[in-house]
């Protein structure tokens, strides 16, 4: 936890260092007459100092937390599975106007059924398909949201 | 009496169809979610947000109030039926509820929180009803000045109270505003845009909250299995009994006097009214030793507690126009874009808004008793459906819902990230919380600031010249202080200890 600590801190304190570095950019202005710069400024140092802070503490004494709570990652496929997630949402957001909201959606719910509920492929398709004809119904038919055109032109 | 008519007015524009079906809608949701492990109010307000666009101003909050109060009652269900709190603030209840399924008691269990909760919140609605506007006549005495040392505060509060690290807290507010800074400011200057032409109005907080709350969660749990033993006992009388009602009572004023009180703390204030409660109970009691063994004290206090604290939430937002808490935030969000001003004048511009919602927070009250009991066969049919099945299907609402509030597919792409950040953030100890309300306040912080400075001439310590500021300042320092000197005297203590094992 320490060393992820140490680490969260120096990234923060650079994140800081890189809002303070492009408020300046902006019209800061002066307290009598405050410009746009001048918040981001202000919460940039902020977010050093305490950054700072949070990187000086963790070379101080043994770690409280430590014995509390578990390990940063408590089983080996679950890095797997969150990459996995992410994965499914983008490619759902990136097929959606290329293929349409019915394919795309069929196929998230495949993938997701699939690979993280870990349901046989059968299962996995009589559930996108059901899914699929809910939302579609739900979204497209009740609600009409418009979704953006696709390739076929719909 | 002003107060009368004041209501009688609310009750008519609560008892119009819409608004009683509305009310209904977000009673059932709310309890549904609060049922549902995994996902909460804060996610589903996020979520049911855009489709509330196309309601009328009064019967959108109407709806996702519904959902918020009505969530604390699906909580106490999951809590007592499967050991697993539905709800942050009905965890507690876990602890006695549980065992008196285990008991065979489940139905007076469930009872008793449905009536306590009904009570209660009945309680806070009358408190609501009484303080706001009183309040907001004080609040209009507000400048600049006070308005930011009060947000200050409030903020100060949410991290004092979160879990883990003051610092991480307040890191994660210094982030929240950092992200409230991004897009247009009021000067029409794009800041931190990058020339990202969807960045214009903001990163924009129906998806970072789904993003947040809905997508974090669901990745958080995809690193466990979670499997729910629902106590299989059949749930037989669900009416508690006069010994029950003996030993609940005072647990259920005290609950509800607890929960009015501590609502208006800035914070997760329905989860520690809830924990309060029960220690409450417990010290107070004359058997304490039956507390952990299915005591009926330790559901009834609690869940009265929550319920009292969500209507007592209410009156920061609708007198200062300060949230207090993520949920609060969103319910500000939604006033926002229905084209409402909160803050001190909006009981009186928008006196149907406000007492509409009274009139159905009483109404709402009602009907979760309603559907609580009855449909609990229901609640429990709902809990065996397997996550393996519930998770995509939340995902799926979130990325639709995310995409529908604006029709932006960029929207999609800040929700991802911020479901990225939330995992993150859960794991490295840093509460998202903090980062929420700071991320709604900023734009209101900034304009405080910036007028506060105009007005003083460019003197920054016009918020220690004045009295109100002064005071709320120096108690948020204190805080913060009490924290540090705590922590340096158990630093001092392991040190002795350490020098006393090395001696021996």
């Amino acid at each position: 936890m320490k060393s992820l600590d140490r680490i969260s801190g120096i990234i923060l304190f650079l994140l800081g260092l890189g809002i303070c570095l492009k408020s300046v950019t902006y019209p800061v202005g002066s307290f009598k007459a405050p410009g746009g710069g001048l918040f981001p400024l202000l919460i940039s140092i902020i977010l050093m100092g305490l950054s700072g802070l949070m990187t000086i503490q963790t070379f101080g004494e043994k770690d409280k937390w430590e014995a509390l709570k578990g390990s940063f990652i408590p089983r080996k496929d679950s890095y797997r599975k969150i990459f996995i997630g992410v994965i499914a949402m983008l490619s759902f957001r990136y097929l959606l106007p290329v293929i349409g909201f019915a394919l795309s959606s069929f196929i998230f719910i495949f993938f997701v059924a699939t690979f993280l509920s870990k349901y046989r492929w059968n299962v996995s398709l009589l559930f996108s398909v059901l899914t699929t004809l809910v939302f579609y119904s739900l979204f497209q038919l009740w609600l009409k949201v418009p979704m953006p055109q696709t390739i076929f032109g719909f | 009496m002003e107060l009368f008519q004041n209501l009688a007015m609310g009750f008519n524009v609560a008892l119009t169809p819409i608004n009683i079906i509305f009310c209904l809608v977000g009673c059932f949701i709310g309890t549904l979610i609060g049922v549902l492990p995994g996902i909460g109010p804060a996610g589903t307000l996020a979520l049911l947000l855009p489709v509330t666009m196309g309601l009328p101003p009064t019967t959108a909050i109407i709806m996702l109030a519904g959902i918020y109060y009505g969530s604390m009652y699906g909580g106490s269900t999951t809590s007592i039926l499967v050991n697993l709190p539905g709800e942050a603030a009905s965890a507690i209840t876990c602890l006695d509820g549980y065992q008196m399924a285990l008991q065979g008691r489940a139905g007076p269990a469930l009872g008793i929180a449905a009536f306590g909760s009904f009570i209660a919140g009945t309680v806070g609605v009358i408190f609501l009803m009484l303080i706001a506007p009183p309040a907001a006549k004080f609040a209009l005495r507000f400048g600049p000045p006070e308005i930011l040392a009060t947000m200050l505060f409030g903020l100060t509060i949410v991290g004092y109270l979160s879990s883990g690290s003051l610092v991480k807290a307040f890191i994660s507010a210094t982030l929240g505003l950092f992200f409230g800074t991004i897009g247009t400011d009021i000067f029409g200057f794009h800041r931190f845009t990058f020339d990202i032409h969807d960045l214009y109005d903001g990163v924009g907080l129906v998806p970072l909250l789904i993003g947040l709350f809905g997508i974090a969660e669901v990745l958080l749990n995809l690193e466990q299995v979670i499997t729910l033993r629902i106590s299989e006992k059949k749930i037989k009388g669900i009416l508690p009994n006069r010994e029950d009602w003996k030993l609940s009572a005072k647990p259920i004023v005290r609950g509800s006097l607890l929960g009015i009180l501590l609502g208006l703390v800035p914070g997760p204030s329905n989860t520690i009214c809830s924990f309060v409660s029960y220690a409450v109970e417990k010290r107070i009691s004359k058997y304490p030793e039956r507390f952990g063994k299915g005591a009926i004290e330790g559901v009834a206090g609690p869940e009265s507690a929550n319920n009292a604290a969500c209507a007592s939430n209410c009156v920061p937002v609708f007198t200062l126009g300060i949230p207090t808490s993520p949920v609060m935030a969103l319910l500000m969000g939604a006033i926002i874009m229905h084209g409402i001003m909160p803050g001190p004048f909006l009981i009186k511009k928008n006196p149907d808004l406000f007492w509409g919602l009274v009139a159905s927070m009483y109404i709402g009250n009602v009907m979760l008793l309603v559907i609580n009991l009855p449909f609990i066969w229901l609640w429990v049919k709902v809990l065996k459906v397997p996550y393996g099945i519930l998770f995509p299907l939340i995902l799926m609402f979130c990325l639709l819902g995310t995409y529908a509030n604006n029709s932006s597919l960029f929207d999609m792409n800040v929700m991802v990230f911020f479901g990225v950040v939330g995992y993150l953030m859960k794991k490295m100890r840093f509460e998202p919380a903090p980062l929420v309300m700071a991320y709604v306040l900023g734009p209101f912080l900034e304009e405080a600031f910036s007028q506060s400075l105009i007005m003083s001439y460019g003197d920054i310590f016009i918020f220690l010249k004045r009295p109100i500021p002064a005071i709320t300042l120096s108690l948020a320092f204190l805080f913060i202080v009490s924290n540090t000197f705590a922590g340096l005297k158990k630093r001092r203590k392991l040190l002795i200890e350490k020098l006393q094992t090395e001696e021996s």
